[in-house]
């Protein structure tokens, strides 16, 4: 090898200038990490000229791993849990019966004893390659295998955990079953068969009411909770006579690597919109790995990704066909890729908050600090949700509905639950894992239309904590009722399947998840379709019973006209209030007050309800894709 | 001295070195911002005008209140007792309602008239009638703004309103204009700023921002329903226009008029509900037309069927209402508006202001409505207030004569300049104020023959004044043991000035109670209060005392109670105990 750094070579060669030379190594002195790939983010030179003077430096041959692409026979030799970590991929053996192994990493002892490891016995011939060939060369090496991967292995080997099966035999009779005895009690008793139905449907309406809105009033609580510890923590540092550290400000050498995962489909019109809002992120660069997660059966997409040419830190990852193709599914496909020791997920449309990821980053060493120095009893925190506001809140009335919802969802009632030992249902969107975590959780379940809540449900049940983070990202609402419909069909759906799934088993889920496992399950996993299925009954019977029971000719008792008029007006006005008062923080009163249609706005969760009801029956699997870039011209005037 | 107060010294000065800003230029500047073009939703001032709103109906409530002339109105009065009735009373709930008039101002007051001083004085009326006047101002505000009107033109609709006696009169009593007024306005604001938006608005937008004002109107009175109609053609010819087809158009429309039907379709159920008949206040014993069907039989209904003089009873209700310079100003507004605008959607967005007058006026034709005043044949005072819906449309075209006149006077010199422009608004501006502030001069020098409502308020106030100092006696006289009258008999809805706890009366809005003591007084209540002799004119017809029916010609009941207080007609009976 030769002795000859890189930057003169680089310098001799005319590749790039003194100055070019002088900024990348201010930013590797900042952010660590080699040279070449500071060259490489500030565009000085190609990666193939980079790495053309690497294997001069190296004294290697050099190869393109797409004209001679490997033998997928020795690499399949390889595990796929490695190839996201190895800078070296196999190719075959040389006329010599040479291993020839293309590297993309400097040709350490280090780099042999890995090969070694894995190749015992052989001799071995190092060749160069850029990382991108290695990337590219395993992804093409085995696809079945990444496939399977990303779409069965969790069903496969978690069978009970899985949303494949969809309902069980028992799970399907038991509705049936129900509305079956409803009508046939109304045939014989029809005042009984009402008072029995109004019943369950206001106690129902009624818990997941005061769930959510006890969950809200607890959320003051949970501030002043945590802002007393923060203050207690800065004492202790002060009486010690020590500075308190502030991960915020952390060297960005210091920082881990970053995963971002991005699953577009059929998004083409927002790449760049994409690309502008990640790039804003306060995270150096050479520390982030941003993988582009795009459907094959996408063409328009890949297309416009490959020509607006991203940045050395986003990589592009086609996803083979496959079934069902959904979102978790891409996700998994990315997470084997994966270099990042934390990964988030972002969705296309996404404007997260430029602090985000470091907040994050302070999350995770505050719990493995505790952990590791002051003999936390909490369980481990495996991820961190953030909070997700709608930067195009007063584009409609519908969209400043989800506003209000959304605000009362992550930012009274999340924040209330943290800390209660209830688990936290996912967003779907700014949740930032521990990778590691993440691959032993058995990532996403392909098979569930909110394999984010479910995820959140698996990872208390396997003994993992979800925390909120103090940071937002900005989402876009979907902005037509047809595609809002769409949407929340699925999301309730993913509720029902979740519960059903979890639920496959009570005594076995209640024994891993405790009692205030079982709460959240039934509070908000179970709780949230129930309530949405039972509000027409809930709101029809006050209309009906307001206008006059006459009409109908049921003498109801008075205990169930009285109750059920109480439920829907108290429960309502306590999420007027709760949600209106939540939204008005976040966006402001003309936001806030749209608080008072909530009423109306529960009429479409209704119908979404029952849709997702007779899905949940009939096709579990089926993804409704939300459109998004539906305001690609829209600016709010909304100050967020 | 230290450094910090060296530093806090030197802040002093470099705060006290700040140039002070020439008075004109601070007023220049204020009127540039007020006349500032709305930005998306957002139309600056709007609150500022609301509150201006509200302080001008407060200082009107203030002198009415005070002076008492806030109850003159029997309707006033009636409107309070309906309301507080929902919640108070043998027989409280919905029922209360009724269906004289259509619910919405009784449910608005309601939460107020519990209490007994916001009752009693009226001032629950004032509170309801003041909140209306600030959202009449601040939607008219938006309209103009979002019709490009500038400052001058902004201040000049806002004097027409706001510098109207008898608007500012009705804004302090519980009658029902000030909610009408409130809604048109409001939802002609929603449609304007859908119209005009330069990105094109949701469906939902109209529900919300023009849909609910319109159904408050449709609950509020009959002028609302019309409202929803021209409205609905309005959002059609938008649409339209737009080149959006007319899926869109129908589409858009429902949205607007999805609100107030759903309001409709309640107003029908409740009627269902309570009295077995969906259109009950159309046709009951209580409805406008069994009403109008008397003065028929009388032949006093004489606009029906006459054009000519339903246009010139309405005409005359407007002089006497809007004033004689607001209405040439705003005839030449409109004259000007159409020769510029033709029929636009802004133009059209002013003549929706309209809608209330021309259903005034189909009204009269059609014997729905009586309006009596000067010209009206036999002449009177009676329902002229109900042209106050008027007043924001006069506003808004005289804003746009004003808007007009600067334009016009500004291109007059040429290169155009800042400042003669500013002038030009000025100068024209107070012209146009100064004929509002002549106007209101001439009024007030005899308000109560010069303005209809004024003049129908002094007249109930002559009307109410003996059972008035009736029912002021029982107030200070009573203690405790019920009450027995019937609140619907002609003059006899003064429960406001009684201002005792409901719970203690028995009237007809008691139902089987009422009768049941009717039937046995000395078992349930210590007073009565009722006519001495019972009037039979043809006015009092639908008005019949029942408690003077029942017991003024019985001797047991003059044996059982006696007679401690009356002003003419009217007397107050107490148990003898």
């Amino acid at each position: 090898m030769k002795t000859e750094r890189i930057g003169d070579l680089l310098l001799a060669k005319h590749l790039i200038t003194r100055q070019q030379l002088a900024e990348a190594m201010v930013q590797r002195e900042h952010e660590g990490g080699v040279l070449g790939r500071h060259l490489l983010l500030a565009h000085a030179l190609s990666r193939r000229d980079l790495y053309a003077a690497l294997a001069e430096q190296w004294e290697l041959k050099q190869r393109d791993l797409v004209a001679e692409p490997p033998d997928p026979a020795l690499a399949g030799r390889m595990s796929l849990d490695e190839i996201s970590t190895l800078g070296w991929v196999p190719c075959e053996h040389n006329d010599e019966g040479e291993l020839v192994i293309a590297t993309s990493d400097r040709p350490t002892q280090e780099l042999v004893d890995q090969v070694a490891a894995r190749f015992p016995g052989e001799r071995v011939e190092l060749v160069a390659t850029t990382d991108w060939d290695v990337f590219h060369a395993f992804e093409a090496l085995d696809r079945e295998q990444l496939l399977y991967r990303s779409q069965d292995q969790f069903a496969d080997s978690h069978p009970d955990l899985s949303a494949r099966r969809g309902l069980t035999h028992l799970q399907i009779a038991v509705p049936v079953v129900f509305a079956a005895a409803v009508l046939v009690s109304a045939v014989f008793d029809v005042r009984t068969a009402f008072i029995l139905l109004l019943t369950i449907a206001n106690v129902v309406f009624t818990i997941a009411i005061l769930f959510k809105t006890a969950a809200s009033i607890r959320t003051p609580y949970t501030h002043a909770r945590r802002e007393r510890v923060r203050r207690d923590e800065l004492l202790e540092w002060r009486r010690r006579g020590l500075v308190p550290p502030d991960p915020m400000t952390a060297a960005d050498d210091e920082l881990p690597v970053y995963t971002i995962l991005v699953p577009v489909f059929r998004e083409a019109n927002i790449i760049e919109r994409l690309l502008a809002n990640l790039d804003a992120l306060d995270y150096p660069h050479s520390r982030l790995d941003v993988l582009l997660l795009m459907e094959e059966n996408d063409p328009e997409t890949v297309a416009k990704a490959k020509a607006v040419e991203p940045p050395e830190w986003v990589r592009l990852v086609v996803v083979p066909p496959g079934e069902p193709q959904t979102k978790p599914r891409a996700c998994n496909y990315g997470l084997v890729f994966a270099r990042g020791e934390l990964v988030v997920i972002y969705d296309a449309e996404d404007r997260p908050e430029p602090l985000q990821l470091r907040k994050a980053v302070a999350a995770f060493w505050q719990d493995r600090f505790e952990h590791e120095h002051l003999g936390s009893t909490r369980p481990p925190l495996a991820c961190v949700q953030a909070g997700l506001h709608y930067y195009n809140a007063d584009y409609n009335v519908l969209t400043r509905m989800f506003a209000v919802e959304y605000a009362h969802w992550f930012e009274s009632m999340l924040p209330g639950l943290e800390g209660t030992g209830i688990p936290l249902p996912l967003g779907g969107t700014s949740n930032h894992f521990d990778t590691r975590i993440l691959r032993e959780l058995g990532a996403w379940d392909p098979y569930n239309v909110t394999e984010d809540a479910d995820l959140g449900m698996r990872a208390a049940v396997l003994g993992y904590r979800v925390d909120v983070l103090a940071s937002t990202t900005g989402e876009e609402a979907c902005s037509s009722v047809p595609a809002w419909i769409k949407q929340r069909t699925r999301w309730i759906k993913g509720y029902m399947i979740t519960a059903a799934v979890n639920l496959r088993h009570p005594v076995r889920f209640l024994r891993h998840a405790g009692v205030l496992g079982m709460v959240g399950m039934i509070g908000l996993i179970l709780g949230t379709p129930l309530s949405f299925l039972s509000y027409p009954l809930v709101l029809g019977f006050t209309v009906v019973t307001y206008v006059g029971v006459q009409f109908i000719g049921l003498n109801l008792p008075v205990w169930v006209l009285a109750s059920g008029q109480f439920t829907m007006i108290f429960g309502n006005t306590l999420m007027i209030v709760v949600s209106g008062l939540a939204a008005t923080r976040r966006y402001g009163w003309r936001i806030g007050i749209f608080a008072l249609l909530n009423p109306v706005y529960w009429c479409l969760h209704a119908f979404a309800a029952w849709r997702a009801l007779f899905q949940t029956i009939l096709v579990p699997h089926r993804w409704e894709k939300t459109p998004h870039g539906l305001d690609e011209d829209y600016e709010s005037s909304l100050d967020l | 001295m230290s450094v910090v107060a060296a530093t806090a010294t030197a802040r002093t000065a470099a705060v006290t070195a700040t140039p002070r800003r020439p008075l004109g230029r601070v007023l220049a500047d204020w009127f540039r911002r007020f006349g500032a073009p709305p930005s998306g939703r957002r139309v600056q001032g709007t609150g500022w005008v609301f509150a201006l709103g509200c302080a001008v109906g407060t200082a009107a409530s203030y002198w009415t209140v005070s002076h008492g002339t806030n109850l003159d109105y029997g309707d006033a009065m009636a409107h309070l007792t309906i309301a507080r009735r929902i919640l108070d009373g043998p027989n409280p709930g919905m029922q209360q309602l009724g269906t004289v008039w259509l619910p919405l101002p009784h449910l608005l007051l309601m939460p107020l008239t519990q209490n007994m001083l916001l009752f009693r004085t009226g001032i629950a009326g004032a509170i309801l009638g003041t909140l209306c006047l600030g959202i009449a101002s601040a939607a008219l505000f938006r309209t103009m703004a979002h019709l490009g009107f500038g400052a001058a033109g902004r201040v000049v609709g806002m004097a027409v309103l706001l510098a109207n006696p008898s608007l500012l009169y009705a804004s302090t009593t519980a009658l029902t204009e000030p909610v009408l007024i409130a809604a048109i306005t409001a939802c002609i604001a929603g449609l304007t700023g859908w119209a005009v938006s330069r990105r094109r608005l949701s469906g939902g937008e109209l529900a919300v921002f023009a849909g609910i004002p319109a159904a408050a109107g449709v609950l509020t009175r009959y002028e609302g329903w019309a409202m929803v109609a021209t409205g609905s053609a309005y959002v059609v010819v938008v649409v339209l226009r737009r080149g959006d087809g007319l899926r869109r158009a129908l589409v858009c429309a429902s949205a607007f008029a999805a609100v107030p039907t759903v309001a409709i379709g309640w107003w029908l159920a409740y009627n269902t509900a309570w009295y077995g008949n969906p259109i009950e206040f159309l046709t009951g014993p209580y409805s406008a037309a069994a009403f109008t069907d008397r003065f028929e039989e009388q032949g006093q209904l004489t606009t029906k069927g006459n054009p000519g003089l339903s246009l010139k009873v309405l005409g005359w209700a407007l002089v006497e209402s809007d004033g004689l310079v607001v209405l040439v100003l705003a005839g030449l507004g409109l004259l000007l508006m159409t020769w510029r605008w033709g029929f636009d959607n802004r133009a059209l967005a002013v003549w929706l202001g309209g809608t209330s007058s021309a259903f005034l006026l189909v009204s009269l034709v059609s014997g729905q409505h009586i309006m009596v005043n000067d010209v009206s044949l036999p002449t009177g005072s009676y329902n002229s207030r109900y042209v106050l819906s008027s007043v924001p449309w006069a506003a808004l075209l005289c804003a746009y004569l004003v808007t007009f006149a600067v334009h016009a006077g500004a291109a007059l010199r040429r290169p155009a300049r800042r400042w003669w422009r500013g002038v030009v608004a000025v100068g024209v501006a107070t012209a146009a104020l100064t004929g509002v502030a002549a106007q209101n001069v001439w009024w007030s020098h005899d308000p109560t023959e010069r303005m209809a409502v004024f003049e129908e308020g002094a007249l109930g106030q002559r009307n109410f004044k003996a059972v008035k100092e009736v029912a002021a006696w029982l107030h200070d006289h009573y203690d405790g043991g019920g009450l027995l009258i019937d609140e619907s008999a002609d003059k006899l809805a003064v429960a406001p000035v009684i201002a005792i706890d409901f719970d203690d009366i028995y009237d007809r809005a008691a139902g089987g109670l009422f009768y049941e003591a009717l039937a046995a007084p000395e078992r349930h209540v210590r007073w009565v209060v009722m006519h001495r002799e019972q009037v039979t004119t043809y006015a009092t017809r639908t008005a019949i005392d029942l408690v003077t029916g029942a017991l003024a010609t019985d001797p047991q009941f003059h044996a059982r109670y006696a007679l401690v207080y009356a002003v003419a007609n009217f007397g107050v009976y107490r148990r003898i105990e």
